[in-house]
Parts: C-alpha cells; structure tokens; sequence
C-alpha cells in the first residue's frame, strides 16, 4: 500500500513538473514572441489589416514612432541619414546575396498608427531615395 | 505499470494527480491559443507601389501615371474622401471601387491625401482598396 502511494507520488511529481515545464514555455513565448518575430525591439503601434501580403523575415526595419523620431533598426536616424545607411544597408545586402531573386532586401516601415501621412511619406520618400524599391508597410492582421 | 500502481491505489492519493492532469490539460490548451493567435501578434506587410513612391517628391497629374487606372482616391482632412475628384460616402465607395476595378485592366488605384490624416486611415484605404480587388495601390502625392 504504502508502496502504491510512493509511486502515485512519483507520477503526481512528474505530471506538476510536466505542468511546469507548460507554464515555463507559455510564459516564454508570450514575453518572447514579439522579439521572435521582429527584427528590432523600437515598440509602435502598427495598424492593422485585412490583407496580408509581405512575410517580414529578414528585412530592414524603418519604425516611426509616436513622436515622429525615425529609427533604422534600433538607432535612431535623420531622414538624411536614414538615405546614406539604407544604401549602405542594401549594398552590404547585395554583396552577401549576389543570388537573391529579387536583388534587394525588402524594408518594412513600422509607423505608429497615430503618426500623421507626411511624416510616413517623408521616410518612404527616403528611403526610395536611398535605392529601395521593394517596401511595405507593417500591418498586424485584423481579428 | 502505472495502470497496476492505480488499481491499488487510494481514493486520496488519486485527487491531486488527477488536478494535476487537468492542469497539464489547461497549459497544453494556453499554448495551443498561443500558437494559434501568432498571426495576429506578429507583424506582417502590405505593399506599396514600387513604381509611384519614388516620386513623391513630385506632384503628377493622373492622367500622366496611368490611363488605364480607373480609381483614384483623395483622402481630405476634413475626413471626406474624394473617389475620381468627387465627394462619397464610405457606402457608395464600397459598391463604386469593385465596378470601377472591374473595368480596369491592371486593376490598379491610386491613392492621395492630405499630409494631416491620420497613417491608420490611409492603412485602411489601402486595406480596403486590396480587399475590392486593386491588384497596385499607388502612392502619390496630388497633383494640382
């Protein structure tokens, strides 16, 4: 009997540590999924949509952020600066990729929702100056 | 073997395994929700025209872009929004855009506004443009 309930006990231990391990990985990929997913850690609001059309691994963050500050990755840039170092950006790009189909890295531009159009037409106008032509805009997919 | 250990176990020792396991049910259950709801906490794209945002810098005329482009539309400040240089209403812009796409061979629009609206509204615009069927949405600056 007694040796019955040891092993009960065992079993019990082994389901809580199973349980555990669950919550350990839950936790885990709530805290981590954001970072996962994105290539920088500048936290907007992105808008969100209907249509999804651009899977968004490995490409150039542009993030715009509430108070109109532009940032290339994590650092933040001036719109002249932001031409200079997206060239830079896709030359390095090109040099590493010289197979890639479509020749260029893809940039996503991650505005906050709040921003006004001009502020996002000036980054895309930058960074159209700075040789890209592939770009989309961050969208998270609507419920 | 853990089938012998149950049948000469006690009704005690049962309760919290059995707990147990529900809860390992409820975690595996959270991480199924979690996986599930990764495509609407992960970014994704829509994209631009590549042709049209280059220049922006410069206002052009519709009729120099494209003259198979069939829908053109101005999103005003004032919230109005203007389908080929006319005011609409969110009800007529939704029976209009299909139609005029329809007629359209590349099925492309164009799309404006006004440097004070708001970038969620335009991301809805071209939402929406995508959603009727524009196959480009093109992005420009009005011209005058």
């Amino acid at each position: 009997m007694a040796k019955a309930k040891g092993g009960e006990g065992e079993v019990a231990q082994a389901v809580f540590n199973l349980a555990n391990i669950f919550a350990f990985i839950f936790i885990t990929l709530i805290i981590a999924s954001k970072q996962m997913f994105q290539s920088t850690s500048v936290e907007v609001e992105v808008p969100k949509a209907r249509v999804i059309e651009a899977d968004l691994e490995q490409s150039l963050a542009v993030s715009i952020k509430k108070d109109k500050t532009v940032y290339l990755k994590d650092k933040q840039v001036s719109l002249q600066e932001l031409v200079q170092l997206i060239k830079s950006a896709q030359e390095e790009y090109k040099a590493k990729n010289p197979d890639a189909e479509l020749g260029e890295q893809l940039v996503v531009i991650r505005a906050d929702k709040s921003v006004d159009w001009q502020t996002v037409l000036n980054t895309i106008d930058a960074v159209k100056r700075g040789g890209s032509k592939r770009i989309t805009l961050a969208v998270v997919k609507k419920t | 073997m853990p089938k012998r250990r149950l049948e000469h176990g006690s009704v005690e020792a049962e309760v919290p395994a059995a707990g147990l396991i529900s809860l390992t049910d409820v975690m595996g259950s959270l991480v199924k929700v979690f996986v599930l709801t990764i495509p609407f906490i992960v970014e994704s794209g829509i994209f631009i025209s590549r042709s049209m945002a280059a220049k922006l810098n410069r206002p052009i005329q519709q009729k120099q872009v494209k003259t198979d482009v069939k829908v053109s539309i101005h999103m005003r400040a004032d919230g109005i929004i203007e389908l080929n240089k006319k005011p609409v209403t969110q009800e007529q812009l939704e029976d209009l855009v299909p139609k005029l796409l329809a007629r359209s061979i590349e099925k492309n629009a164009l799309l404006s506004a006004d440097p004070e609206v708001v970038y969620e509204n335009v991301v809805q615009m071209i939402d929406f443009l995508k959603s009727k069927g524009a196959g480009d949405v093109l992005i420009m600056k009005r011209g005058g």
